[in-house]
């Protein structure tokens, strides 16, 4: 399998259809704020990476979108979804968003690692995974921290609602921490719908169907809504609720 | 006129810990009238709105024992069809619902209701409930009962009882958290959905919300989810005076 490469050097925003390999560098003093959206529906491409390069001053916004198609079919294989944010020159800034939709009986491995490599870096990943039928999640957030790395900033922010009592979803954050003076965290949710919420929603004549939709919504906004635009939001929107 | 709301030998216990809550309950709501239902704490009057409403935290104990709305039996119904029946029930701590803004809500919860009708109607009236309620437009872009004050998420119960017209509406402790300003809106408010025909029924500790409300007909007092004394407005004043200890004395 090839690997694309994507230099970017001006302020952009672009959509991608795109599955497996991909290497995308911000360079050196470009001074670019760069958004890039990443649409994951082939469910035939077992593993996709997504390695990402920031030099000095960059900033980068990736939007990663997993919907597979696979409601009603049984999945044979795993799938792998990496990504790497590789922060290696000061004041790189990277932020990683991903919104996923499972179905069926599909297992995925969402593995991110951050590398905080110079001092001044932030790093930051934010996903949030709805899971149907009887898929299955396990997601491993690892922050690097490296030796001289001061006061570099990241955190690995993992949350999963199930939507089935046959739903598995794990997660798994490390830190690994060799500078001082330096800010990183990490934290998980893993559960269901609130069942007070859905209580109050049905008191006020809503439908339970109706009511995951808006509930599911309510999360995406809550998550995602103050880093994207209306237009990247409804995308997102669209392709998550059902 | 009949009876809207009719609790015939309702006996309620809690699924968590199968505690008895209520016990072979009777109490009888005229179509139309303001009643209270009063009580010291504890005394399964949230309990009882909860079982009206169909939460499902609680069970009804008794094969006996049943919920009439217009005399049919709505104890086997879903929440959802209570609520679309017309029921309306307000909660002492609604729960919030981040991401949801209270404007996308209201206009689902609206139309989920009344199908027929248009965008323009919906707007003059939150507008004008608005207004009742003394809150700025921007309330409506707040997130569902999220950093609110307690008096706000009052307000906002009331908001959403405005908008929704129901048959019956059933305010458990609207008047706490609710300063003497905020008090006499929401009063106001309240007399404004009686006077359009729903049914009210004040659930709450203190003579105060009582004293805004016009024509109250009946106070039912409720002691260890029992039903303690039966009468109208007077009993507050010697509840008032005496508190709940003389009722069992």
């Amino acid at each position: 399998m090839g690997i694309k490469r994507l230099i970017l050097d001006r302020n952009n925003l672009k959509v991608f259809k795109f599955e497996e390999n991909i290497d995308i560098s911000l360079k050196d003093n470009s001074n670019c704020s760069s958004e890039l959206m990443f649409i994951l529906s082939n469910e035939n491409i077992k593993e996709t990476n997504i390695h990402i390069k920031l030099e000095h001053e960059t900033n980068l916004r990736l939007f990663v979108l997993v919907t597979y198609n696979t409601k009603g079919r049984s999945i044979k294989d795993k799938k792998n979804i990496n990504i790497t944010l590789n922060l290696l020159h000061e004041n790189a800034r990277g932020e990683v968003f991903l919104a996923g939709k499972y179905h069926s009986n599909s297992d995925t491995d969402i593995n991110i690692v951050i590398n905080n490599r110079k001092k001044n870096t932030k790093g930051y990943y934010r996903g949030i995974n709805f899971l149907y039928d009887s898929s299955h999640i396990f997601t491993k957030g690892l922050i690097n921290i490296f030796q001289f790395a001061n006061k570099s900033d990241s955190y690995f922010k993992d949350n999963n609602v199930l939507l089935s009592p046959k739903t598995i979803a794990k997660t798994s954050p490390i830190l690994e921490i060799k500078a001082d003076d330096v800010k990183a965290s990490h934290g998980a949710t893993i559960g269901m719908l609130d069942e007070s919420q859905i209580f109050y929603l049905e008191s006020r004549g809503f439908e339970r169907k109706d009511i995951n939709d808006i509930l599911i919504d309510g999360l995406l906004k809550k998550n995602f809504t103050e880093y994207m635009s209306d237009e990247l939001y409804n995308l997102f929107k669209d392709n998550i609720s059902n | 006129m009949g009876y809207i709301l009719e609790i015939k030998n309702l006996s309620v216990e809690a699924n968590e810990n199968h505690l008895k809550i209520i016990h072979n309950l009777s109490i009888k709501f005229p179509e139309e009238s303001v009643s209270v239902i009063m009580g010291p704490n504890g005394s399964g009057k949230s309990s009882l709105c909860q079982t009206i409403i169909g939460n499902p935290e609680y069970s009804i104990t008794d094969d006996l024992g049943d919920i009439l709305f217009f005399n049919e039996s709505i104890k086997s119904l879903k929440v959802n069809e209570r609520a679309l029946k017309g029921i309306f029930v307000s909660f002492q701590n609604p729960v919030e619902v981040a991401g949801v803004s209270i404007a996308s809500f209201l206009r689902q919860s609206y139309f989920n209701k009344f199908k027929d009708k248009k965008f323009n109607d919906f707007k003059e009236e939150l507008l004008k409930s608005l207004e009742l309620l003394k809150l700025d437009n921007d309330f409506i872009t707040k997130s569902l009962n999220e950093n609110l004050s307690g008096g706000e998420k009052k307000k906002s119960e009331i908001l959403q009882l405005l908008l929704l017209k129901p048959k019956l509406a059933i305010l458990d402790e609207i008047d706490s958290g609710l300063d003497i300003d905020a008090l006499r809106i929401v009063s106001n408010a309240i007399n404004t959905v009686k006077n359009q025909g729903t049914t009210i029924i004040l659930v709450t500790h203190y003579k105060r919300l009582t004293e805004y409300i016009d024509d109250i007909q009946n106070v039912f007092v409720i002691m260890d989810g029992e039903l303690k004394k039966t009468g109208d407005k007077k009993l507050i004043e010697e509840l008032e005076k005496n508190g709940y200890k003389a009722i069992n004395s």
